[in-house]
């Protein structure tokens, strides 16, 4: 009597399937902030409040077309390496963590200038809220650009290739997270 | 039966409840419907996902197993 193996295929890798549960995670996180900062500008009676400093609307407008680019950088990137040419994998890559550096770069600049003109966490709730929810948008980029500083250094080396790419792909879902979050943020604080 | 005798009334959070603004009574009402109704909206979305991911993967078997791929560089 021969015992038969029973064959699956796998629908998904795990680590793609964890990134996802995490997502859905930080989706709820943001989810939550936001609707805090809906309830809290509803209670006020003015918004913005008068006495406080007026946001940079169109520097970070071009901030965010800035990120967004580096979303279509990183699709050139994965897209790269499914056709096994990880040499330019390794050039759109690191475009993506250049475009993310002068992103972080440029709102680290601002809230500089922010806090000079008296926009602190603890001025008012206006302020509050708004380093609560771009900080937290900020913290995450950074931890993007960290992981994509690992990827590149690990593409740098070959160690992807056309058939193993998982930490290219983890890293693509993680940024388009992080790029897509961003306009609704910005939608939110600096243009309403 | 317990609890049910004991009443004891629950109030919300006065933030929200406190105030007699109807704006804040709405966009409180409205969040809650946002934050109820976005894990079904992560949960459709990756099904979504899943499908086009399986489908893609199938496909680039079926390229690569008729032209033979592999590493260009």
């Amino acid at each position: 009597m021969t015992k038969s193996k029973l064959e699956y295929e796998t629908l998904i890798n795990k680590s793609l399937l964890g990134l996802l549960i995490f997502l859905g995670t930080e989706i709820m996180f943001f989810a939550g902030l936001i609707s805090a900062f809906f309830i809290l500008r509803a209670g006020s009676p003015s918004w913005p409040p008068p006495e406080q400093p007026r946001l940079p609307i169109q520097v970070t407008g071009i901030n965010t077309l800035i990120l967004l680019f580096s979303g279509c950088t990183i699709r050139q990137a994965v897209s790269a390496i499914r056709q096994g040419r990880s040499k330019t994998t390794t050039r759109w890559l690191l475009a993506t963590g250049s475009l993310g550096v002068i992103f972080i770069g440029v709102q680290g600049y601002e809230w500089v200038q922010l806090v000079k003109y008296g926009l602190t966490m603890s001025s008012s709730l206006y302020g509050g809220l708004f380093y609560t929810l771009i900080g937290a948008h900020g913290f995450h980029v950074l931890v993007a650009i960290a992981v994509l500083l690992t990827v590149i250094i690990k593409a740098f080396c070959n160690r992807y290739t056309i058939d193993n790419h998982t930490g290219v792909e983890l890293c693509q879902m993680y940024w388009y997270f992080i790029v897509g979050i961003w306009p609704i943020l910005y939608t939110l604080v600096y243009l309403s | 039966m317990i609890f049910f005798h004991i009443s004891v009334a629950v109030d919300a959070c006065p933030k929200c409840f406190g105030t007699s603004s109807q704006q804040v009574f709405l966009t409180y009402y409205f969040s809650a419907l946002f934050l109820s109704a976005i894990p079904f909206g992560i949960i459709v979305s990756s099904l979504i996902w899943l499908r086009l991911h399986k489908r893609r993967i199938s496909h680039s078997k079926t390229l690569n197993n008729s032209s033979g791929k592999t590493s260009t560089e």
